[in-house]
């Protein structure tokens, strides 16, 4: 919490002393949109080496980790200097309402990303790291085939029979795809405690062999909860990002139009 | 150097591999095998372009003339049943249709959504018939009717995509304020600091170097200065964009600055008016009033004089407001006309009403007392004159006479004889008298027969500062002919006989006049004949024509009429009939001609012809000032400044600098102030204080608020000087703290454009150029 405060401090500090040079350069009769503009872009491009680094291999410099947080403090940074070149007002244009809805965009989405990305890993198992979202359908797989394995050999056993029901009609498509992603989003385990209830239901009507193979099934009925859980967070984690870079795209080519725009109806005034 | 696209892409897929080598992070593919979904991803894995690359599990060796299974541990390791004779791999991997991962769905989104972002404004900009998207905001209503943007970016080139030229050429500020310019007229100075010339800058700045500053620049000031130097970016002037920055909505005013930035040029520079700003150095009085108006006395002395005696009592004023005025929507105090709150006390001063002693007009044309007997006896020319004449010469004549440095000398050699006593007078003096005597006859004669354009003509200074009709019409007061005939035919009635032709248009300076006799026609008469010259524009030489005229003893004289001239008087017939005295049909006990022309104009008395002025503002008296006035500053001359002297005198007729104070800033230049105060002749061109604002907060004490009245003695007496800017005021200063108590920043304004003005002569529009539709 303390280096969140500094380094909070420092974002502040830096934009303070943005906004004082602002000013000298306005007092010293030159125009300060050309002044904060520019330490606005300086901004942006920086935020852009973020994105390089992790693309470009060959950038792989400090740790990914140290970046992520220079990337969001310099965030908070590129806010503040976009309120000093905007004068804290809304545009009056076409071409600047664009930009700064495109701006409004990448870091309204950049706030909620760099606070999902605080906040889901939190919420994670210790070992999440392991289960990358491009994983977790290898994984389902994995849990689907051995539920269905058991389900098979449960087959084998007299008064079993009530599990592949089960299987049919519910567990089947529990395992074929990722589900309850709004419930794992809103923190509820109520679905998870229905099947487990209708589980444990089934219970009573089973012999010992097939009430072993009811408690694995409820076992990795459990897991696959989980792995939804993982699902839905890492997916948030990663939507977000489709809104953020590509509204960063648009933003970085109508930016490149923008300076051009301001250059060729510049009144050459230092 | 330039190389082939191809060469490029090898360089760049080259450094990608080495990197990809050389890093311990692998970048992620951007296509995984569709097995990966159940976790059998094949180990080819798809194209770059996600295309499905699916073989073999194995690609086999043959070692030793046998052929073995290559499968890799990380997907089993070598398989059971190993590859066929021919070396083929017996397990083939099924087909898959390749996932594109999510990194990789971001970057086809991101490219995608940036190129259509882009291609959508090319498309705009292509289609638009403006480059109205692209502004920065609107322009300000009274710009509106600007169109095209090339009218104000004078960098831009013709084109739907002329700006992206511009983008990368270097603008011209001098060029885009000239487009300013062609509207907003800002004089010559234009890109000067406050549009004011050079030398009055250095001026200014002088005057602020000397200021008692009481803060020192402040520490921003050194760091701004530091890091944004002034010295140099500047050079070429400070353009308009520099202040006006346009594009920031509809009613964005233009005109704001900041106080930092008014600052910036500045020797003294402050944190705030309230804490920092210099003191007030005799605001707002600088110099004295122009009016000549004794507040202390008249609060004093005169209005309870007038209240005590109960004469005109309704007359004096009961409050500043009966007196004062603001003037328009400048806010600037100045006071009522002389007719709505002097007139009642002052104007008998004026029109002479109240005058105890001396004439109540001011002499045009005077004939001076002269020794004739002297004259005689030395034998002076001076033809006849009249010995009861004891007048002087008038200022004005002085004036008419002197227009060269000759006759300025003669009048000054003969001003300092008495004329009335020329017994010790040399020969020589005799002769200037009588040079003086022919001076005065030729301009009595000019006055009757010449156009009064060509008697003031040679006051001009130059051919490019004739003396016009108008200002001949105010000199002359439009005095009547018959006035100066009547006078002459009195005084002098031989004058047109003694008059010489050649010396007379020497002295007018108008030679070819027409000759007399070429006027007269048969059956005209001398006045028909006079009309008709005058109409032609051409100049009747009259004393030709009283003397060459076929008309026997019959001459014309200046009234038009034919009468007999230059016959001896006994050989006349009418010689007997003895002429009456002017004077001779008025009755007894009528007004004399001074109160005859008690409400103003021409009038004779005894050997003057006099004016009396009208009243305030008299034309006559207010464009003789301003004409010798002028030319005492042209000339310098004495003659000037003696009749200046006499005419601005505490005792002169109408009493003008009475009131109205003459300066002469530089100890010779003369102007006399006609006017109190207004907005437009204000000195202190960067301060303009709006009065009115501050009617409703000045409470019971009123204008006294501020301006507190003083006890300083000699108010008066310093006037009698001609510097306006060593005065006692009848005022107290205004002091900085008696508005710094409101204007503080808090509740009230306090930034440096509430009082002062960027641009002291203000900014003008040129009008309308729209020609009569005249077919």
């Amino acid at each position: 919490m303390r280096k969140i405060i500094l380094n909070a401090a420092a974002v502040l500090g830096v934009l303070a002393i943005v906004y004082w040079a602002t000013d000298l350069y306005d007092a010293a009769l030159r125009d300060p949109r050309f002044f904060d503009g520019w330490i606005l872009a300086v901004g942006m491009a920086a935020q852009l080496l973020f994105h390089m680094r992790r693309n470009l291999p060959a950038l792989q410099i400090g740790q990914a980790s140290t970046w992520l947080r220079t990337h969001i403090y310099t965030g908070y940074f590129v806010i503040g200097a976009f309120a000093f070149h905007t004068k804290f007002s809304l545009p009056d244009a076409p071409f600047e309402w664009v930009l700064w809805g495109l701006f409004a965009l990448v870091a309204i989405s950049g706030v909620v990303g760099a606070f999902l990305s605080w906040s889901i890993p939190a919420q994670l198992v210790p070992d999440a790291e392991q289960i990358t979202f491009e994983r977790i359908p290898a994984l389902r797989h994995s849990l689907a085939e051995e539920v269905e394995t058991l389900v098979t050999q449960s087959l084998q056993h007299p008064g079993s029979r009530a599990i592949s029901e089960v299987y049919i009609n519910t567990l089947s498509s529990f395992f074929g795809r990722a589900r309850n992603v709004p419930a794992h989003l809103r923190g509820s385990q109520r679905p998870l405690q229905a099947m487990c209830v209708e589980i444990d239901d089934l219970e009573r009507y089973l012999e010992p062999p097939g009430k072993d193979t009811l408690r694995q099934i409820k076992d990795r009925v459990v897991a696959k909860d989980r792995l939804d859980f993982h699902y839905a967070h890492l997916g948030l984690l990663q939507a977000w990002l489709f809104v953020h870079i590509p509204a960063t795209y648009c933003l970085v080519a109508l930016t490149l139009i923008h300076i051009l725009v301001v250059y060729a109806f510049s009144s050459g005034v230092p | 150097m330039r190389f082939p696209l191809g060469f490029r892409k090898l360089a760049l897929s080259r450094w990608f591999k080495a990197a990809k080598g050389s890093s311990a992070e692998k970048a992620e593919p951007a296509w995984l095998c569709g097995h990966s979904q159940t976790g059998r991803a094949c180990r080819i894995g798809p194209s770059g372009r996600g295309a499905c690359q699916a073989t073999f599990e194995c690609t086999p060796s043959k070692t030793k003339g046998v052929w073995r299974c290559r499968r890799p541990s990380s997907h089993g390791g070598p398989c059971q049943e190993g590859p066929d004779q021919q070396g083929n791999c017996c397990r083939a991997i099924p087909r898959c249709k390749p996932i594109r991962t999510l990194r990789a769905k971001r970057a086809f989104v991101s490219k995608w959504a940036a190129l259509s972002v882009a291609g959508l404004l090319a498309l705009g900009l292509a289609f638009s018939d403006n480059m109205a998207s692209l502004m920065p905001g609107p322009i300000t209503t009274a710009h509106g009717s600007v169109e095209a943007c090339s009218s104000c970016h004078s960098n831009l080139a013709e084109g739907q995509f002329g700006w992206l030229h511009a983008a990368f050429s270097a603008a011209d500020p001098r060029k885009d304020s000239s487009a300013c310019l062609s509207c907003h007229s800002i004089g010559k100075a234009a890109l000067n600091p406050h549009g004011v010339e050079v030398e009055r800058l250095k001026a200014y700045t002088r005057r602020l170097e000397a200021t008692p500053a009481s803060g020192s620049k402040t520490a921003a000031a050194h760091v701004r200065d530091g890091l944004f130097p002034l010295e140099g970016a500047f050079a070429d002037g400070i353009y308009c964009a520099t202040c006006h920055q346009e594009h920031r909505g509809k009613s964005f005013d233009l005109t704001t600055i900041s106080n930092a930035r008014c600052q910036s040029c500045h020797t003294v520079q402050f944190d705030s008016f309230s804490a920092n700003h210099p003191s007030f150095e005799s605001y707002p009085f600088r110099r004295r009033t122009r009016i000549n108006f004794d507040h202390g006395g008249h609060f004093d002395k005169h209005f309870p004089d007038i209240v005590s005696k109960k004469t005109k009592a309704a007359a004096v004023p009961k409050a500043c407001a009966d007196c004062h005025m603001t003037e328009g929507v400048k806010g600037h105090m100045t006071v009522k006309p002389f007719a709505e709150v002097c007139s009642s006390c002052h104007l008998g001063q004026i029109v002479g009403a109240e005058r105890a002693t001396g004439p109540k007009g001011v002499a045009l044309l005077a004939l001076p007392g002269l020794d004739i007997e002297t004259l005689k006896q030395k034998k002076a020319e001076i033809g006849e004159w009249p010995e009861e004449a004891e007048g002087e010469v008038t200022p004005l004549m002085n004036i008419l006479i002197g227009w060269d440095a000759e006759r300025r000398a003669l009048l000054k050699n003969v001003g300092e004889l008495d004329l009335l006593d020329l017994t010790e007078a040399t020969d020589k003096q005799i002769k200037l008298v009588e040079k003086l005597v022919w001076e005065i006859k030729h301009l009595i004669y000019a006055f009757i027969t010449a156009r009064k354009s060509d008697v003031f003509k040679r006051l001009g200074s130059s051919s490019a500062d004739p003396i016009d009709a108008d200002l001949v019409a105010a000199l002359t007061a439009n005095i009547p002919r018959d006035v100066l005939m009547s006078a002459q035919a009195e005084w002098l009635p031989n004058l047109l006989g003694e008059i010489d032709k050649s010396r007379f248009e020497a002295w007018i300076g108008s030679p070819g006049a027409v000759p007399a006799a070429s006027l007269l026609q048969k059956g005209q008469t001398g006045s028909q004949a006079l009309a008709s010259g005058l109409a032609k524009d051409k100049k009747p030489d009259l004393a030709q024509l009283a003397r060459n005229a076929p008309l026997g003893s019959w001459r014309v004289d200046p009234f038009g009429r034919l009468i007999k001239g230059n016959i001896p008087r006994e050989l006349d017939d009418d010689a007997d009939e003895e002429e009456e005295p002017a004077n001779a049909l008025i009755p007894a006990g009528a007004a004399d001609a001074e109160n005859w022309a008690a409400t103003g104009g021409w009038y004779r008395q005894d050997y003057a012809i006099l004016y009396r002025p009208t009243g305030h503002a008299d034309q006559f008296l207010h464009t003789w000032l301003e004409l010798i006035a002028q030319r005492l500053r042209k000339t310098g001359n004495g003659l000037a400044a003696t009749a200046f002297q006499q005419l601005t005198d505490k005792d002169a007729q109408g009493q003008c600098t009475k009131c109205h104070s003459v300066d002469a800033a530089d100890g010779s230049d003369r102007v006399i102030n006609w006017r109190p105060s207004s907005y437009e002749m204000r000195e202190s061109i960067f301060t303009a204080f709006n009065h009115e604002p501050h009617f409703g907060v000045i409470g019971k004490k009123g204008c006294l608020a501020c301006h507190d009245l003083s006890n300083a003695k000699g108010y008066l007496e310093s006037y009698k000087a001609l510097d306006p800017y060593r005065f006692i005021s009848n005022f107290k200063l205004v002091e900085k703290r008696t508005c710094a108590s409101c204007h503080s920043g808090k509740q009230v304004r306090d930034d440096c454009l509430l009082c002062h003005k960027y641009h002291p002569f203000g900014v003008g529009t040129p009008i309308t150029a729209t020609k009569l539709p005249v077919k």
